[in-house]
């Protein structure tokens, strides 16, 4: 069959079948199950698993739809996958360049102010960036304490998740947003979303740990140091040079938004200049971080580009396992998920169907998935980027839902988000006691976050 | 010269590769010299380990890495007691190539032993090389069996007997005394040493190179061999010319050294560790064991 490359990812939409989400559904429980069933298989083999259902995902639909397919699937990769992949490489590399080090006192309240300093950063240097830069301070700090877990668990609610949710540099699924059209800026909409819980689980925190804090006796030799005590290191950031790089990235993210150079054709796929541009500079500023960062501080940060090469494996195969879906529902009423047009239909229900997905099965697909079913929702059929500009002026608040669910809720599970398992990684190494998948949920998430997320829902979402 | 340094602490750090007992063995011989301690150090790659996808850190297969390495450990502990040294372990998950060069200092160590065990390839790899860019303490680039070509032919080295006869590369540099302050501290180890000194491009070309010849021998001799043979050893001196790495290798074999002994005079950060583009020549492609000793003792 002769292949004619298509964009018409609308009219191909309304045509897929229903089994042609299978992949996506597959990968999507293999990241869910297998890190918990087969630790040390998924450990191994990730790779090979992310690349068959991203295969299975492809090749029928292709075959059966030819160019078409093959056409919405470039463009995925084009315009989706690679800008997503180089700015949270960038991020990640960045963010390692810049080390702090002393050794603050681990207490209720230098705990509850790391804390919030990691919850503002993580809107601007991405709440892995946030996490990576933070999290052995934190645990260093807190080496003496014999509760450690707190400290950790409310880290990866604040800095890992919640943190992100102000800017596309925050979380990945807002910058999955912001490439599908929503403004830089916009995400600032939900500063109060981010405020209330912010607030609410700093103050939880706090509370909590000044308890467990006075019931600690600090063991003989391993107190907290006081000022001016031997062997005191003070508080110093080094790498600050990075902090430089970030902001020119930014810029560059925000530049592009304003910016319209025109359109260029690759592989068939249709790609603004500017957002080329964008991401060469953005990846530019990886590259100066890598040669003007001092390898010390790589290596005292325990910077690896590990973690990364597997998010970018597994990022692959579901970007590519997820096209047909989001194929589906941009078509609106017209493809098979109609239904759940039909179904979920307020700004609550886009809440808490983007949170659920994503407590379980990454949030940056989940936002995906139910941005598209707004814009099929409303705007059924037509092209992504006016549809986005539609949706933001006409129902914002489908939006802020979708943001806020698929952000808050990467928090609920330790797969919410792909931060939470390096921070977990990092503390379990280093001797912190974590709990387990379920432990972590009934222990932690349903007693803190679910409430939090019914008071969101109450405040923000209940019409 | 800097006050002669000891070796009496070694950190031996592994990747439990083959043959690694058998380089271990070769260090035995520096009880005569002083040595009190052998440390071996295994780092089990965090990667191997760590960043579970979506999962988070696999404590039972870490568990199970760090008893492997125990295991092992303790047998080679009973050989290095049977040669009465005294010894410790060091079992860590984190980055071997990062890690290792704060280990060797934390665990003050006089000496750090890296290589792999394999027998083919280059006596240096990356990891290897990233060790050396990291360190601050002298660091032996050991391997056991060494795979090299030789006017056209495989040959494979058996490097046993290390210590006994070592050819230090002489330039002049304080990174060159160092080295020869370390070669001297080996001194109940080593019989007889020999100091190469590769005449670089300008002398070549000079109007007379015999006389340069000779006024380098003599320099050599003064500098370096009698400070050898007030120690005790047996000391002779070698002037080459061509370029230096494949020189000193190409003495050492015509010499039959057991290793070569250089200074680390790399200049790409003064204020840090460094290699010299010489001395991470001479870890790519040399058969021979080869210690670096950088100027300064960052102890």
């Amino acid at each position: 069959m002769p292949f004619s490359f298509s964009f018409s990812s609308e009219s191909l939409g309304a045509a897929l079948p229903v089994w042609s989400v299978i992949p996506f559904l597959g990968l999507l429980v293999s990241m869910a199950v297998m890190p918990l069933a087969a630790p040390k298989f998924w450990h191994d083999h990730f790779g090979k698993v992310s690349a068959l259902w991203g295969f299975l995902a492809f090749a029928p639909l292709v075959v059966l739809y030819g160019g078409q397919a093959l056409g919405s699937f470039l463009d995925m990769i084009i315009n989706e996958y690679l800008p997503f992949i180089i700015l949270l490489g960038a991020l990640y590399a960045i963010s390692g360049g810049i080390l702090i080090t002393g050794n603050q006192r681990g207490t209720p309240g230098s705990n509850t102010v790391m804390l919030l300093i990691g919850t503002l950063l993580a809107s601007f240097m991405g709440t892995t960036g946030a996490a990576m830069l933070l999290i052995r301070p934190l645990i260093r700090a807190n080496a003496h304490r014999q509760n450690r877990t707190l400290v950790v668990i409310f880290f990866i609610f604040l800095v890992a998740n919640i943190g992100g949710a102000l800017t596309p540099f925050g979380d990945p699924p807002l910058f999955l947003g912001f490439l599908s059209g929503v403004p830089f800026f916009w995400t600032f909409r939900l500063l109060p979303h981010m405020f209330l819980a912010a607030g609410a689980l700093l103050l939880v925190y706090y509370l909590l740990d000044r308890r467990i804090f006075k019931s600690e006796e600090c063991a003989e030799g391993k107190g907290p140091l006081r000022a001016g005590q031997a062997g005191q290191k003070p508080f110093r950031v080094r790498g600050a040079q990075n902090f430089v790089f970030l902001l020119v990235a930014i810029g560059a993210l925000i530049a592009a938004g304003q910016m319209s150079l025109g359109r260029v054709s690759f592989l068939g796929a249709q790609r603004d200049v500017s957002e080329i541009l964008r991401d060469i500079v953005v990846f530019l500023m990886a590259l100066c971080s890598m040669l003007f960062t001092a390898r010390e501080i790589r290596d005292e940060n325990g910077f690896t580009w590990f973690p990364l090469k597997e998010v970018a494996v597994i990022f692959a195969g579901l970007f590519v396992s997820m096209t047909p879906l989001l194929d589906i529902l941009q078509a609106g009423a017209a493809g098979h998920f109609g239904f759940l047009m039909r179904v979920v239909n307020r700004p609550s229900h886009y809440f808490w169907a983007a949170g659920t997905l994503s407590s379980f099965l990454d949030n940056a697909p989940a936002y995906l998935a139910f941005f598209k079913a707004a814009l099929g929702s409303f705007y059924a059929g037509m092209g992504g980027r006016r549809a986005a500009a539609l949706l933001i002026m006409q129902h914002p608040a489908y939006l802020e839902a979708v943001s806020a669910g698929s952000v808050f809720f990467g928090a609920f599970t330790y797969i919410g988000n792909a931060p939470n398992f390096m921070v977990r990684s990092i503390a379990e190494e280093s001797g912190v006691e974590m709990p387990g998948f379920l432990g972590y949920m009934l222990k932690f998430s349903l007693l803190i976050l679910l409430p939090l997320f019914i008071l969101e829902t109450l405040i923000f979402f209940s019409y | 010269m800097d006050g002669v340094p000891k070796i009496e602490r070694i950190l031996f750090a592994t990747r439990l590769g083959e043959m690694a007992f058998n380089s271990l063995e070769t260090l035995f011989v520096l009880k005569a010299a002083g040595l009190r301690e052998i440390v071996l150090c295994h780092i089990i790659p965090r990667e191997d380990v760590g960043f579970v996808p979506f999962g988070g850190y696999l404590r039972k297969e870490a568990e199970r890495l760090r008893q492997e390495a125990g295991i092992k450990f303790e047998d080679w502990r009973q050989a290095i007691s049977g040669a009465g040294i005294e010894s410790r372990i060091v079992i860590e998950v984190g980055a071997p190539v990062q890690d290792v060069a704060g280990i060797a200092l934390r665990e003050q160590a006089d000496l750090l032993v890296i290589g792999r065990g394999g027998r083919i390839g280059p006596l240096a790899g990356s990891h290897t090389l990233g060790i050396l860019r990291r360190c601050r303490v002298p660091v032996l680039v050991h391997r056991y069996l060494a795979r090299f070509e030789a006017e056209g032919e495989i040959a494979v080295k058996e490097n046993r007997l290390v210590f006994e006869k070592p050819l230090l590369a002489a330039d002049w540099s304080p990174a060159s005394d160092r080295a020869l302050s370390f070669l001297v501290s080996m001194a109940g180890a080593v019989e007889k040493a020999g100091v190469v000194h590769v005449i670089d491009e300008k002398a070549l070309l000079g109007p007379d190179l015999e006389n340069t010849r000779q006024q380098l021998l003599t320099r050599l001799r003064q500098r370096y061999c009698d400070t050898i043979e007030r120690a005790g050893m047996k000391a002779e001196a070698h002037i080459a010319a061509g370029q230096p790495a494949r020189e000193i290798i190409e003495t050492a074999r015509s010499i039959g050294a057991g290793m070569i002994i250089a200074g680390a005079t790399g200049k790409e950060k003064p204020e840090g560790p460094a290699l010299g583009s010489v001395s991470h020549r001479l870890c790519e492609i040399s058969e021979f064991p080869v210690l670096l000793v950088p100027a300064i003792d960052a102890r």
